[in-house]
């Protein structure tokens, strides 16, 4: 029978799909995976790069922000409400005290 | 007017307002039977859609399904700003590789550029010829059947499935180096907002190390010869910032009864992903493509992340 090598080049495209679904099967396992860690654990989650460069950013100008106003003629007055004390300390470290 | 009876798919002609000749064999609708209920067994046994008139046409009749017919358009004869906005969404914003487009040479010249529609999409006939439009868009061969429109789709759809979670816009994750321009004609399918720079696909590539969020080769690496693969795979590596990624789509399975021609040995691009890059990857995605009518998983997007230290050349 002349039908060996095309049943040959069969079984090799049939083992070349298997491996290929098996791969797919175990990247898409392994991302489940990691979306139950995240469920799971909070700090796992991952932050893309762009969010982190926005954060950054606002913290940046928070902070200079809570200079600004704290280091103006009106900071004293800021620094009798309570929760202006309670940001500057967390931001800042060290609140000036009026 | 409308034409043609039952029976094996034919070209589905929408001549509008013109009345230009048409070749038997079609199925041709005036402006008067561009009825939804009328177009859909049409649409059915359409094997291309030519719109002569596009303008006229009612779009809201195309199911998703429909837009796996190849479409042959001839663009009205206005500035390219009125043809995006009349045609952008309903029509421009689903063409691709698998469709031709007839178009004056500054409205083709500016949608190429904002598009990246490859030279073959490219009708002849000026379109303002509805006669020469009809008579090139029914040539055989000058678009390819719905299969062969859908299998470029898929692999898209493959790519979108590997860029999916990349940051959109011009920020960390961009730009998107497309090696041979192959990805952008697809844009259309492909999550938006991918700022994808389409480059020629040699090696070194034409960007400084790092400077990319990703690297894709749509159909590259399978047209390439074996020794010429770790070279372009080692230069998407080298450009690709750390985190990044490369992103490949290609027909790895030999098609049955293609008797011993093969693109990649078994396991092949796998290994090519891994051994061109020094194995400083980490699997991203896969995702298998089955061609309509095919009975195997023949087409694979793969993704992997770069990691560690930049390599130093």
């Amino acid at each position: 029978m002349d039908e060996s090598p095309d049943l040959e080049s069969l079984v090799e495209a049939l083992q070349m799909e298997n491996d290929l679904l098996t791969a797919e099967v175990a990247a898409l396992r392994a991302e489940l995976a990691s979306g139950r860690r995240e469920e799971e654990d909070p700090s796992a989650r991952r932050v893309s790069a762009e969010r982190l460069e926005r954060l950054t950013q606002a913290e940046h100008d928070l902070k200079w922000l809570l200079r600004r106003l704290g280091g103006g003629a009106q900071g004293w007055v800021l620094r009798r409400f309570r929760g202006y004390r309670v940001i500057e300390d967390r931001h800042l470290g060290s609140p000036r005290r009026g | 007017m409308t034409t043609g009876g039952a029976g094996l798919p034919r070209p589905l002609v929408f001549l509008g307002r013109h009345r230009p000749a048409v070749a038997a064999g079609s199925m041709v609708v005036d402006d008067r039977g561009a009825i939804p209920g009328r177009l859909l067994p049409l649409l059915n046994r359409a094997s291309r859609l030519v719109l002569v008139d596009p303008l006229a046409f009612p779009y809201e009749a195309l199911r998703s399904v429909d837009r796996e017919i190849p479409v042959v358009v001839a663009l009205p004869p206005l500035p390219v700003d009125e043809v995006e906005a009349l045609l952008g969404r309903p029509l421009l914003d689903h063409l691709g590789p698998g469709d031709r487009v007839a178009a004056l040479p500054g409205v083709w010249e500016a949608l190429t550029a904002r598009r990246g529609w490859p030279a073959a999409m490219r009708l002849q006939s000026p379109p303002d010829d509805p006669g020469a439009v009809v008579a090139e868009a029914l040539v055989p061969g000058v678009v390819g059947g719905r299969s062969a429109k859908e299998e470029g789709r898929r692999r898209a759809q493959a790519l979108a499935h590997l860029l999916g979670w990349l940051p959109r816009g011009r920020g960390p994750g961009s730009p998107i180096l497309d090696i041979g321009g192959t990805a952008k004609p697809w844009s259309h399918l492909l999550p938006a907002g991918l700022d994808l720079l389409p480059v020629a696909a040699s090696s070194p590539l034409p960007a400084p190390h790092e400077s990319v969020g990703a690297a894709v080769a749509f159909c590259v690496l399978g047209r390439l010869g074996p020794e010429e693969r770790p070279a372009l795979v080692g230069e998407m590596w080298r450009v690709v910032r750390p985190g990044g990624v490369l992103a490949v789509v290609d027909d790895v399975v030999p098609s049955p009864g293609s008797g011993r021609a093969r693109p990649f040995e078994r396991g092949g691009l796998p290994r090519l992903l891994l051994e061109a890059t020094g194995r400083r990857v980490v699997l991203g995605r896969v995702w298998s493509i089955r061609f309509p009518g095919e009975v195997l998983h023949r087409g694979a997007g793969i993704s992997v992340v770069k990691v560690g230290e930049a390599r130093v050349w």
